[in-house]
C-alpha cells in the first residue's frame, strides 16, 4: 500500500514576509539578482537570478499512525510508514527561471556545518555534493501540465536504501535506535557552487527524517499488587532520545487460544502451586504449554488449543487437541502443580501460573485467605526482548515520557497477569518489550471495600434522603431551594424598601 | 500533622487580628494637635451603609461520624471501618478522627427584628478530606502503595439569626448568632472497585451557634473608610459550635457524614 505524505510548507523567497510558511522546517537562500561575490575558490561568480519557491502540495497527511499527542515529527518516516511504503512528495516552483539552470535535489543527513572548509557535509557545498555517500541525488520529475511544477517523489524504502537501511530496518542492529535527521536540498545547477546563506538561491527542507526503530526496552519491571490493578515500576535505560511514553502489556491467558472464559486455567507454563479443584468446571481453555503435573480428578472433553507436556494426574487429559480444555466434572486435588488447562469455577489452583487463574473471580475480597504466592512470568503472546506484534493489546493508560511508574487498571483480583513494558517514540515506533514479570492484583482495605465488607453500603428509606452519585439530584435540589429562598427574601426586601420609600 | 494545621490556622487568625490592630495603635499615638475625633463610633453608626449580607471564611475541625452508622461490623482488631482505614497508627492503635475543615458561607439577612437582630437564609459550603495508604486485606500488616481517600463536602441551607442589636445599640462589639437548616453532605471515595459508586450524598439537619467579635473598635476611622469605599460594615472574628447531623434524616444513608465541630474564622458584613 502506498501512502502519500502530503505537506503544506513553503517559503516564498520573492516575498520573504509571505505568511504561509513553516520557517522552522524550511530555510532558503534569498534571491540576489545580478550581484557578485567571491566564491570559495577565490573566483568571482554571479549569483543566480532565480528565486526558488519550494512548496509541497496536497497538504493533507494521513496521520492515523501518529497516536501521540501532540503529533510530533509528522513528516518523518516511521517503521509503519515504511511498511506502507509512504511517499514524500515535494513540488518545487522556480520563479524567474534562467533557462541555463536546472533544478536539482539532494538529500543528506542533517548537519550543522556551515563553513565551506574541506570535509563539510552540507550539500550546499559542491565538495559534499560530489560525494555520493554524503549527498544523495534525487530524481526531479519535470514540470508537466498535470503536476504544474517540478516534483521530487521519494518513497520510504528508496530513501532507506539510500542510507544503507535494508527494507524497513528489520535487519538493522538491535542497538541502532537513533533516528536519522534528514535535509532535502533544492538547488539550481550549474550555477550552484558553494552556496552562501542569505546570498544565494536555494531551499532546504529539514523537517524530515528516518526513524524505524523504537526505543530500547525498559528494565527492572516490577508489578506491585494493588486493588484490581497493578502498579508497575520500571527503569528506562536512557539510551533513546525520543521516547514519547510507555505502553504496558498484560497477558491473563484468556486469549491464548482454546475456549475463553469463564475462569480458564489454560495451558501456560510451568506451574508451581497446587490447589484443590473442588467443583465443577465449565469449558476448557487451552493454549500454552503446560509442563506441570498434578493430581485430581477430572474427566475432560478437550477443547482448547496448545499442547501439554504435562501429564498430570489431574484427571483424564484431553486427548484431542492438547492441553487445557476439558471439563472438570468432579473434584480432586492438585498437590503441587496443576495439570493442563481445565477450567475450574472455584478455587482450584492448577496449571499455567502465568496465564492461569488461581481462584480468580471467586476470591473472597473481604477476607482473602492469604497474599497470593509469586507467579511465574511466562506467556505465549508476550516475549521479552522482542517488539510486540500489532495484535497484542496494551493498556490505554500508558505512562508519559520520563515516568518510571504506571498503573494497569481494570484487572481481576486474584488472577495472575504477565506484565511487560515497551517504550514508544515520537513517531509511534514501539520498542522492544522488557523482560516479563508477573503480578497478581489483590484486594486492599480501601474505604469503599472495607465499608462494604462491614455492611456499610446498606441503604434504606427514601431516595431523597440518601442518594448515590448516579442518582444525584440532591445538590441540584439544594441549590434550587436556596435560590428560591433567596429570591423570596429579596423580593420581600425590595417591597419593604419600596413601602418605606413611599412613606 | 492535623494539630499542626490547626495551630497554623489559629496563628493566622491571631496574626490577622494583630495586623488589623496595628494601625489602630499608630493612630492612638497620633499627635495631640489632631483635632479630629478618634472615636466616632456613634456617628458612624448613623451614617454607615446598609447591611444585608454576611460572608464567612471558616476553618475548623471535622470528625466524620461514618462509623456511627448502626450495623457496622468491626474488624478482627475491634476497629470500625473508617477508623481502621484512616486512623490507625503503625502499631494499630486508634488515632483521633479529627480532620481539617474549611468552608465559606454567605448569609442574606434582609429581615430585621426590632431589638433582636437580623434574620435571613444562609448557604454554606465546606470541604474536608482524609487519605491513607491502603493495607492489603490478606495481610493488614503490609501497606500498599495505593492511597485510599474520602472527601466530604458538608453544605447547608439554613435560617440565620444574628443578634446584632446589642452591638448596634450599646456599642458592645459582640454578636451572638444561631443557624438552623437543612444539611447535605456530598462524599467521594477512592479508589472505586468494580461495581461500586465512588460518590453520593447524605441529607440531614444543620445547627450552629456562635459568637462574633466585631473588630471595628480597633480602628473606627479605617472601618468607616472601608465602609465608604467597599461597603463593608464590620469585620469579625468568630467562633462557632456546629452540628452537622448528616444521618439521612428518616432514611439510612450510605454514609453518616455528620460531625460536631468547632469552627473559627473571619467574617464581614456587606
Amino acid at each position: 500500500m502506498l501512502k502519500t505524505l502530503n505537506y503544506k510548507t513553503g517559503h516564498r523567497l520573492a516575498r520573504p514576509w509571505g505568511g504561509w510558511l513553516q520557517a522552522a522546517a524550511l530555510t532558503a537562500g534569498v534571491a540576489a539578482a545580478s550581484t557578485a561575490h567571491a566564491d570559495d575558490d577565490g573566483g568571482v561568480t554571479t549569483s543566480v537570478e532565480q528565486s526558488l519557491n519550494v512548496s509541497v502540495v496536497n497538504p493533507t497527511r494521513n496521520v492515523a499512525l501518529r497516536t501521540t499527542t501532540p503529533i510530533k515529527k509528522q513528516h518523518w518516516i516511521s517503521h509503519q510508514d515504511c511498511v506502507d511504503d509512504a511517499e514524500l512528495t515535494f513540488n518545487v516552483t522556480v520563479t524567474s527561471p534562467n533557462t541555463s539552470n536546472s533544478l536539482v535535489a539532494y538529500v543528506g543527513k542533517a548537519t550543522s556545518t556551515t563553513s565551506s572548509s574541506t570535509g563539510q557535509e552540507s550539500c550546499l557545498y559542491s565538495e559534499a555534493r560530489d560525494k555520493l555517500d554524503v549527498c544523495k541525488p534525487l530524481t526531479v520529475q519535470p514540470q508537466t501540465s498535470t503536476t504544474g511544477a517540478p516534483r521530487i517523489v521519494v518513497k520510504a524504502k528508496t530513501l532507506n536504501a539510500l542510507f544503507g537501511i535494508d527494507s524497513c530496518g528489520e535487519t538493522a542492529s538491535t542497538s541502532n535506535t537513533a533516528p536519522i535527521n534528514l535535509q532535502f536540498y533544492f538547488l539550481l545547477e550549474p550555477d550552484a557552487r558553494n552556496l552562501v546563506a542569505g546570498t544565494d538561491s536555494y531551499a532546504i527542507f529539514s523537517g524530515s527524517g528516518i526513524d524505524l526503530w523504537g526505543p530500547a526496552a525498559p528494565t527492572g519491571v516490577n508489578p506491585i499488587s494493588s486493588d484490581e490493578s497493578l502498579d508497575v515500576t520500571f527503569v528506562d535505560t536512557g539510551s533513546s532520545e525520543d521516547i514519547a511514553g510507555y505502553h504496558f502489556y498484560i497477558d491473563d491467558g484468556l486469549n491464548d487460544g482454546g475456549a475463553p472464559t469463564p475462569a480458564p486455567m489454560s495451558g501456560g507454563s510451568t506451574s508451581t502451586s497446587g490447589g484443590a479443584s473442588s467443583t465443577t468446571a465449565t469449558s476448557g481453555g487451552g493454549g500454552g504449554t503446560s509442563t506441570g503435573t498434578g493430581t485430581g480428578t477430572s474427566t475432560s472433553v478437550g477443547v482448547g488449543g496448545g499442547t501439554s507436556s504435562g501429564t498430570g494426574t489431574g484427571g483424564a487429559m484431553s486427548t484431542t487437541t492438547g492441553a487445557g480444555g476439558g471439563t472438570s466434572t468432579s473434584s480432586g486435588s492438585s498437590s503441587t502443580s496443576g495439570g493442563a488447562g481445565g477450567v475450574s469455577s472455584t478455587t482450584a489452583a492448577t496449571g499455567g501460573l502465568a496465564t492461569g487463574v488461581t481462584g480468580s473471580d471467586s476470591i473472597d475480597e473481604c477476607n482473602p485467605s492469604a497474599i497470593p504466592p509469586a507467579c511465574t512470568a511466562a506467556s505465549s503472546v508476550l516475549f521479552g526482548g522482542e517488539v510486540p506484534g500489532e495484535d497484542v493489546n496494551h493498556t490505554q493508560d500508558s505512562a508519559l515520557a520520563g515516568a518510571t511508574t504506571g498503573t494497569v487498571p481494570g484487572l481481576v483480583n486474584g488472577r495472575a497477569y504477565v506484565v511487560a513494558v515497551a517504550a514508544f517514540d515520537d513517531v509511534g515506533n514501539i520498542g522492544k518489550l522488557s523482560e516479563l514479570s508477573c503480578g497478581t492484583p489483590q484486594p486492599l482495605d480501601t474505604i469503599l471495600r472495607v465499608y462494604n465488607c462491614k455492611n456499610g453500603l446498606v441503604e434504606s428509606g427514601c431516595g431523597f434522603c440518601s442518594v448515590g452519585g448516579d442518582r444525584g439530584g440532591s445538590f441540584a435540589a439544594l441549590v434550587s431551594a436556596g435560590l428560591f429562598v433567596f429570591g423570596f427574601a429579596a423580593r420581600r426586601s425590595r417591597r419593604s424598601r419600596a413601602e418605606r420609600g413611599g412613606r | 500533622m492535623k494539630r499542626l494545621l490547626r495551630a497554623s490556622l489559629v496563628a493566622s487568625a491571631v496574626a490577622a487580628l494583630l495586623a488589623s490592630a496595628a494601625p489602630a495603635r499608630a493612630q492612638t499615638h497620633s499627635p495631640s494637635t489632631d483635632w479630629r475625633r478618634l472615636d466616632r463610633t456613634e456617628s458612624l453608626g448613623k451614617t454607615s451603609s446598609t447591611q444585608q449580607f454576611t460572608f464567612e471564611l471558616r476553618f475548623g475541625q471535622y470528625s466524620p461520624e461514618v462509623d456511627s452508622k448502626p450495623g457496622l461490623g468491626k474488624d478482627s482488631t475491634g476497629h470500625l471501618p473508617y477508623q481502621a482505614v484512616f486512623n490507625l497508627d503503625e502499631n494499630g492503635d486508634a488515632l483521633s478522627n479529627d480532620q481539617l475543615y474549611i468552608g465559606v458561607e454567605l448569609d442574606y439577612l434582609p429581615f430585621r427584628i426590632p431589638y433582636i437582630g437580623a434574620l435571613g437564609p444562609g448557604l454554606g459550603w465546606g470541604y474536608t478530606h482524609t487519605s491513607a495508604l491502603a493495607k492489603y486485606s490478606a495481610d493488614r500488616t503490609k501497606v500498599s502503595t495505593t492511597s485510599t481517600a474520602f472527601t466530604i463536602l458538608p453544605m447547608h441551607l439554613s435560617a440565620v439569626l444574628r443578634f446584632d442589636e446589642l452591638m448596634r445599640r450599646t456599642g458592645v462589639p459582640i454578636v451572638p448568632y444561631g443557624k438552623l437548616g437543612l444539611g447535605l453532605g456530598i462524599w467521594t471515595a477512592s479508589p472505586v472497585p468494580r461495581g461500586f459508586s465512588g460518590t453520593g450524598a447524605t441529607w440531614g439537619l444543620h445547627f450552629a451557634a456562635g459568637v462574633m467579635l466585631a473588630l471595628n473598635f480597633l480602628d473606627p476611622r479605617s472601618s468607616a473608610r472601608l465602609d465608604e469605599t467597599t461597603g463593608v460594615n464590620h469585620a469579625y472574628v468568630f467562633g462557632e459550635i456546629m452540628r452537622a447531623n448528616l444521618n439521612g434524616l428518616a432514611a439510612t444513608p450510605t454514609y453518616y457524614l455528620g460531625s460536631t465541630s468547632w469552627v473559627a474564622g473571619l467574617a464581614i458584613d456587606l
